[in-house]
């Protein structure tokens, strides 16, 4: 059984890419532009039975931005699955940030494949 | 790899979108200065053009949106107004992004490579003052990593002539600052000497420092690594011993120690105080206060009070530990079975999936620090070299400093047991064949005093410990010599120079002209090299003639797990350690000859490498015979790469090692066995024994 990954960022362009790497290396990708979309497809994938075993989030994002996104869902049953941030070099104090609502590890966009693939397998095995 | 074309196609009509919509925010924005979540949306979508051209690898965009990025989060903090003219160059750099998507990156570097610089000169004079470090081109900015903060403690000691080179320490400084924040700065100025001997273009000091960080060590590693070959420049992750910018061991320390590990006081500054003190007891004596029956009294019972409360340690029996540690092991290969059960059969059931993997991640944590209990600091061993290395020294008519760094460095308890042996006999080695006599020394210029140099640090997940001398160094031509009479070299071909340091290492090898009560009696560095190899390490060997020699020994963690790759050859499951593998490749069959007398070699990034073929050593059937269909492992041998052909890799996994010894009997080839998380039985192999298996004896390498 394949593992089922979320990535939830407002770049089509970063989700494409995510997508392209982890399915490559194997895994299930749900997408979403938004922290709120996110919700509906963590809500989405509960009532379908899909397992979702990590969540890749963006932290600027419109509508909901990541770190409110990562406090919901550490709120509901969902708490246990691991969050990675993405953010750029230069937000070092977002990194914190996320991690103070609840995220387990980040990556530096832009990455590269096996950068992404790394992390991710250090979380989902 | 990500498909090129399909992913830029994406970014192309993002980017279209992207831009549409921040000309329009922009125009708008004219009629409603100051609306914050215009300002907002405009930011957020040059922020995104900026990560997505980033994905794609479009520089120039990138770099553009970086700086108009960076200006719009002046407008979006308050500290420019955005009118007329700024939305006006708000426009121009957009028309500018619209120029820049219609092309592709490369034609764009040619044909608006002049605009965009214009363009950028202009954009930045809005940037403000405050100077932003150009960290997106470098590599060391990428990363990834689990939230972990560290405290990696970096010891610096630069060649006196680094300024030759064109390095200024300064600089590299100044990056790790930027990387945490420094606990601990001490430069030590001991080195400078007296004004009549100074040079002012030589670099005396030398430091040692404490980041608190959250990168990864190989981050902060990088820093140095144009200059690490050169230079001494030890890194150590001794985040053990800190809790929030504390240092633990202070609290045992006394004020001057502290003073003098911080760098405001030196050793000697600190012993004339000492001696120039008088004890209380003996000053209240003096006095007539007291009589001195009294103050003996209480301080016989201040030691006893002492002894009672020497530590928070308590001591625990370490066969208790080991039982532990191995049921620990089996926790973690029990959870991977319900996870694995978990998978095949309940994988609808997402609270249970959670809750396991919840569990799994927990029960690691354990395993990790059961580990860590087993771990003591090499300090023991390292503080009896004092005496060997003065008794030795003496015996021998030399006169020797020993230095030690990194006594606090962990090792697993049996390694440290194991480890005493060898290293004695390499100190001995250097102090007989390496330093050479006081006269000698000052005919060749050197200090009369010899040094040798005990150092034990932790380097990408392996302890390493060196022993270093500035003694006469190995004389290859002497090693060459003696190997051609002994008629282990025949003179044919050219040898590499760890070829030639390999003859040392062999049974029955030494250079010494006279066997001395110190070393040379025949047991020779081949028990050393045997020694360390059965902890599942390597020694090497550097050396230059006249200035010195070092063995750097590089041992695991640990002796009861390793990571490891499990790869199939036919029904059987072998798990190969990690750390013995250098690269796993997929062959093309008209890559293997076969050379008389030696056997099949496969070539690899233009050299020709020995094949084992694994099924052929343990006689296991499979399908997989032409290495065009299996794939090839490219191992760490005895100084010197070898290939060993499987059918497939199965995953990666850490795994408990069991002792065959113990249960069955010793088998060449294989270290061990461990329970894999379907409760398969995996053989783990031996990558040295497994060579001597194949090729035999390594005597005619």
């Amino acid at each position: 059984m394949n593992r089922t990954i979320l990535i939830v960022d407002d770049s089509a362009t970063l989700r494409a890419s995510v997508n392209f790497v982890l399915t490559d290396a194997g895994f299930d990708i749900i997408q979403a532009k938004n922290g709120e979309e996110g919700l509906d497809k963590l809500e989405e994938s509960k009532r379908l039975g899909i397992k979702i075993d990590m969540i890749i989030s963006d932290i600027n994002m419109p509508v909901m931005d990541g770190i409110t996104f990562i406090k919901e869902v550490k709120k509901g049953d969902f708490r246990f699955v691991p969050i990675l941030i993405l953010t750029t070099e230069s937000e070092n104090a977002k990194k914190m940030e996320g991690k103070a609502a609840g995220a387990s590890g980040w990556l530096v966009k832009p990455f590269k494949p096996e950068q992404l693939v790394w992390v991710v397998k250090k979380f989902v095995r | 790899m990500i498909e090129k074309s399909s992913l830029y196609n994406i970014f192309l009509e993002e980017a279209k979108e992207l831009v549409s919509l921040l000309e329009n925010d922009l125009l708008e924005l004219e009629n409603n200065v100051g609306d914050k979540q215009l300002i907002d949306q405009i930011f957020r979508s040059v922020h995104t053009l900026k990560g997505s051209s980033g994905m794609v690898e479009y520089s120039l965009l990138t770099s553009f949106a970086h700086e108009f990025e960076n200006v719009l989060s002046r407008v979006r903090s308050g500290e420019l107004k955005a009118t007329g003219s700024l939305i006006n160059l708000f426009l121009s750099s957009t028309d500018l992004l619209k120029q820049l998507i219609n092309v592709d990156s490369a034609t764009a570097e040619s044909e608006l490579g002049a605009e965009v610089k214009v363009a950028l000169e202009n954009i930045r004079k809005f940037k403000g003052i405050q100077k932003e470090p150009e960290v997106e081109t470098k590599t060391s900015s990428y990363g990834a990593e689990t939230f972990s903060e560290k405290y990696i403690q970096i010891n610096i000691k630069f060649k006196p002539d680094i300024f030759s080179s064109g390095t200024d320490p300064l600089m590299l400084l100044k990056e790790l600052s930027s990387m945490g924040e420094f606990v601990k700065v001490k430069c030590n100025p001991e080195a400078i000497p007296p004004m009549d001997s100074f040079k002012y273009d030589s670099l005396y000091l030398s430091w040692e420092l404490i980041l608190k960080t959250e990168m990864p060590v190989s981050t902060v590693e990088n820093v140095f690594i144009f200059v690490r070959e050169n230079n001494t420049i030890v890194f150590e992750d001794v985040s053990r011993r800190f809790f929030e910018g504390i240092d633990l061991r202070y609290a045992d320390k006394k004020l001057g120690e502290i003073l003098e590990d911080e760098g405001y006081v030196t050793q000697s500054d600190l012993q004339k105080i000492v001696d120039s003190q008088k004890k209380m007891g003996e000053m209240l004596v003096e006095n007539k206060n007291i009589d001195t029956n009294i103050v003996n009294r209480v301080l016989s019972s201040q030691q006893k009070s002492r002894d009672i409360l020497t530590s928070q340690t308590i001591r625990v029996d370490t066969n208790k530990l080991d039982r532990l540690v191995n049921l620990v092991g089996e926790l973690v290969i029990g959870i991977a079975g319900i996870n694995q059960l978990i998978s095949e059969k309940y994988h609808k059931n997402r609270e249970l999936n959670d809750v396991a993997e919840h569990l799994d991640r927990i029960s690691r944590s354990i395993q990790e620090q059961v580990m860590k209990t087993r771990m003591v600091p090499i300090e023991g061993t390292f503080s009896h070299f004092q005496r060997i290395v003065r008794d030795t020294s003496r015996e021998l008519n030399k006169r020797i400093n020993l230095f030690l760094a990194g006594s606090e460095t962990e090792l697993d308890k049996t390694l440290i047991e194991q480890i005493d042996a060898p290293l004695k006999h390499l100190v001995r080695n250097s102090i007989d064949h390496g330093i050479e006599s006081p006269e000698e020394r000052i005919a060749s210029g050197k200090p009369a005093d010899g040094s040798i140099w005990l150092r034990a640090y932790q380097q990408e997940g392996k302890i390493i410990i060196e022993v270093e001398d500035d003694g006469k160094g190995i004389d290859k031509k002497a090693i060459l010599k003696k190997a051609t009479e002994k008629g282990l070299y025949k003179g044919a071909g050219e040898l590499s120079e760890k070829e030639i340091y390999n003859f040392i290492f062999l049974p029955g090898f030494t250079t010494a002209k006279q066997v001395t009560e110190i070393s040379g009696r025949g047991v020779g560095l081949d028990v050393v090299r045997k020694n360390i190899e059965n902890l599942r390490g390597n020694v090497e060997l550097f050396s230059e003639k006249g200035k010195g020699t070092l063995f750097r020994i590089k041992l695991p963690l640990t002796l009861a797990i390793i990571e490891g790759m499990q790869v199939s050859i036919g029904p059987e499951t072998i798990t190969v350690p990690l750390f013995s593998i250098i690269e796993a490749v997929r062959p093309e069959s008209t890559v293997v000859k076969t050379i008389e007398g030696k056997g099949e070699l496969i070539e690899f990034r233009g050299e020709y490498l020995p094949l084992i073929r694994l099924y052929e050593i343990f006689n296991f059937k499979t399908g997989v015979t032409d290495p065009a269909n299996g794939l090839i492992l490219v191992l760490d041998g005895h100084n010197r790469k070898i290939a060993m052909m499987v059918d497939d890799v199965l995953g990666q996994q850490q795994v408990v090692i069991k002792s065959l010894e113990k249960n069955y009997r010793q088998v060449p080839g294989i270290s061990g066995a461990t329970v894999l998380g379907d409760g398969k039985i995996s053989l783990i192999l031996d990558v040295y024994s497994l060579e001597k298996l194949a090729f035999g004896q390594l005597e005619n390498i």
